[in-house]
């Protein structure tokens, strides 16, 4: 994984004492409220409901055992034994004293972490997939584009007081695992068939929230050395003109559907103009002097005649090995995915510093010392040899890691919701806990096939629901928490939103409505089809039908 | 105008109590003025004719932050000073502006920072190509100049040092 260098390092360094500084200043009242806040933000700390919340960036996704168990000291020291993993790819410590921020980000700093542009109206952590550089259908791995990107950003004096957040994911795999449509920016490499070069197509517009939009194409054919100078000219035309009079007008995606795609191409184009083979254009020295910095990983040739004995013999083991698998572009690995989602006991994204190095621990002494999260907010070894799996899984179910559950209904994405967070309208962690004890047949759950199923606290709609198969989002009527639901949603390179049902639901009858939809499902499903294959099949009528009747009875 | 800190023709920023610009926003305001006095005029009352204020002789402008640079291309040769807003600090327009005025019409003169200028957003101005800046009012300029040198790495490029990082570093061509 990627290792700092010395200007890496001074960067962070210096971060912290600037911050310290800040908080100093802050204390004493020199700062005001409103003259601290966006300081403090670009450090990643929030002011939530109950305390102060510090995000933690974890550059697209990728942690070393030793950042990992870092992050589990900090949450013993700091915080209440636990953090919180986001649908950024990065991790939230909700419990945090202002005065201690700077001792914590100094340990970060120590470990080669940091909390910059985690939060604020400028460009955030970049993410790409958890399987970058492993998956056996990638063109090319994106982390040192991801890199490359993330340094550039990294207070870039121009953007930090945009007209609002700005995100962007980069993808290079046949199957997009990034959400890159959802995105302010998303980028989609990969190599042209006529020279063989590796271009990028550019993808503008997305985002979720209170106006769901699906990114449109800006640009099919970026050479990748003109990465950061199209940045610029996207990001200089937003600044100039994004919409600062409302913030929840104020995202690129506002600009790009007023002005119409074709009109903002042409805008970003005259101002790329000006850019294009200047000081900002990318050398191949360069992308390799990146790449370097993620060192090379040593795969071995192993014997895997023991596993496929033990994956015929051991039924749970052969489930696990289905669901929590992906397909490592070398035949004897796989990545193997960690469901942070063992039932309803456990708020999904939540992991125990215990649990943590746990973790680091199992990635040294089978996984190159790596660690992956995901947007899922779950973590993955990224190599493990197929002939340690089995003695991996062992050890991950004394840990209460091992639930076969990756990409089924009870692997739901869920924000911190009411419980925490001073946005939200209504709570999602009990919400989730109710469906996770309805649906705790796991025999019935692999039956239902693949489900992602997304519950947002509010329309900030931190936890995707608009693009979940099933989307949960939490309404406050008059004091009251209701829950609308929403259909047909799904991610990828054919991402599209889900449409709501009708009337939303009381807390209570939110798992009912849930057990109702899967019934639906189950009677119309074809062969092997999965719940979004069913509802683009059979449309929306069948499920609003038969809930609302069913509500009626009730 | 008051609480300035200037960074033009020299090594160290230069902390100025009081100089000689007087920043007009308003077009009733000008009338206080006599002509003798150094004024710093919004574009948009410069460009309409006033009677004891000739466009031609105007020294300095005032641009608000949504207005396009590029307007002021035909007046540069007779400008001394362009002043840039930013009307609440969270409001990051006038970097752009400012990397636009410097980038594309080669803007050579003083660029001053107005409005909602503060201490911790200092060393992004100076690296957008701004060269002084008045300190809002109300803060202490001689705590404020600890802002202009802000973090030294600098991946990117900027007015400053227009090379990115990855072609400054001596490890690398």
């Amino acid at each position: 994984m990627y290792q700092y260098d010395s200007y890496d390092k001074a960067l962070v360094l210096e971060r912290v004492r600037q911050f310290r500084d800040q908080v100093n200043r802050y204390i004493n009242g020199e700062l005001s409220d409103e003259e601290f806040m966006p300081l403090r933000l670009q450090n990643g700390l929030y002011l939530q409901k109950h305390a102060y919340m510090l995000r933690v960036a974890i550059p697209y996704g990728t942690l070393s055992a030793n950042q990992l168990r870092t992050l589990a000291d900090i949450a013993d020291q700091f915080d209440k034994g636990y953090g919180h993993f986001t649908t950024r790819q990065n991790i939230q410590f909700n419990w945090i004293e202002l005065e201690q921020v700077p001792d914590i980000l100094q340990k970060l700093a120590d470990v080669e972490m940091h909390a910059i542009q985690t939060s604020g109206n400028c460009v955030r952590n970049v993410t790409t997939e958890a399987f970058a550089g492993v998956s056996a259908d990638e063109v090319v791995d994106p982390r040192p584009y991801a890199e490359i990107i993330r340094q550039w950003s990294t207070i870039n004096p121009e953007f930090l007081f945009l007209p609002r957040k700005f995100k962007i994911a980069v993808s290079s795999s046949t199957e997009d695992r990034a959400a890159v449509r959802t995105h302010d920016i998303g980028l989609y490499l990969y190599r042209d068939a006529d020279d063989e070069q590796i271009k990028v197509k550019v993808m503008a517009g997305g985002g979720l929230g209170r106006t769901p939009i699906i990114s449109e194409l800006l640009k099919s054919d970026l050479p990748w050395q003109e990465m950061l100078t199209y940045l610029e000219a996207v990001l200089r035309v937003y600044n100039r003109h994004g919409r600062r009079d409302n913030k929840y007008k104020a995202r690129i995606k506002i600009l790009v559907k007023s002005l119409g795609i074709e009109a903002f191409a042409a805008e970003v184009e005259k101002e790329w103009q000006n850019l294009k083979g200047g000081p900002a254009q990318l050398t191949e020295d360069e992308f390799q002097r990146v790449a370097k910095q993620f060192g090379i990983e040593s795969y071995v040739t192993t014997d895997s005649k023991e596993y496929v004995n033990l994956l015929s013999q051991n039924n749970a083991f052969a489930n696990w090995i289905k669901r929590n698998t992906h397909e490592h572009k070398h035949p004897d690995y796989a990545s193997v995915v960690i469901s942070t989602k063992p039932g309803p006991a456990t708020p999904p994204g939540d992991v125990t510093s215990h649990q943590m190095r746990a973790v680091a621990d199992m990635a040294e002494q089978y996984g190159f010392a790596e660690i992956r999260v995901t947007h899922e907010q779950n973590l993955v070894l990224p190599s493990i040899k197929k002939a340690d799996l089995f003695v991996l899984w062992t050890a991950l179910q004394s840990e209460n890691l091992a639930a076969p559950n990756i990409g089924l209904l009870t692997d739901m994405i869920t924000c911190p919701g009411a419980d925490y967070c001073s946005l939200a309208n209504a709570k999602s962690i009990p919400i989730a806990a109710a469906i996770q004890q309805h649906f705790s047949d796991l025999d019935y759950l692999h039956d239902i096939g693949s489900l992602s199923l997304n519950i947002s606290g509010c329309m900030n709609a931190c936890a995707h629901h608009h693009i979940g198969n099933i989307g949960i989002l939490g309404v406050d009527k008059n004091g009251v928490e209701w829950y609308q639901i929403t259909i047909g949603g799904d991610q990828g390179k054919n991402a599209h939103l889900g449409k709501v049902i009708g009337p939303s639901f009381l807390a209570d009858d939110v798992p009912d409505v849930i057990d109702t939809l899967i019934n639906v499902f189950l009677q119309y499903r074809e062969q092997d089809e999965n719940f979004s294959d069913t509802v683009d099949r059979i449309g929306i009528p069948p499920f609003k039908e038969r809930v609302y009747q069913t509500a009626e009875i009730n | 105008m008051k609480n300035i800190i200037c960074l033009r023709d020299t090594e160290q920023p230069l902390i100025i109590e009081h100089d000689n610009w007087i920043l007009i926003k308003e077009l009733e305001d000008i009338d206080q003025h006599s002509q003798h006095e150094k004024l710093i005029l919004p574009f948009s009352v410069w460009v309409e004719p006033i009677e004891h204020e000739p466009a031609n002789r105007v020294k300095a402008v005032w641009l608000q932050n949504d207005a396009d640079i590029y307007t002021l291309s035909p007046w540069l040769e007779q400008l001394e000073l362009i002043a840039l807003d930013f009307p609440k600090f969270t409001d990051g327009r006038a970097y752009s502006q400012a990397v636009e005025l410097r980038t594309r019409l080669k803007w050579k003169g003083e660029l001053r920072a107005t409005g909602d200028v503060l201490r911790d957003q200092l060393s992004h101005m100076h690296r957008c190509g701004f060269d002084s800046f008045a300190i809002r009012e109300d803060k202490d300029v001689f705590d404020a100049i600890k802002g202009i040198s802000g973090i030294s790495t600098m991946y990117s490029g900027s007015v400053l040092n227009p090379e990115p990082l990855f072609r400054r570093r001596q490890d690398i061509r």
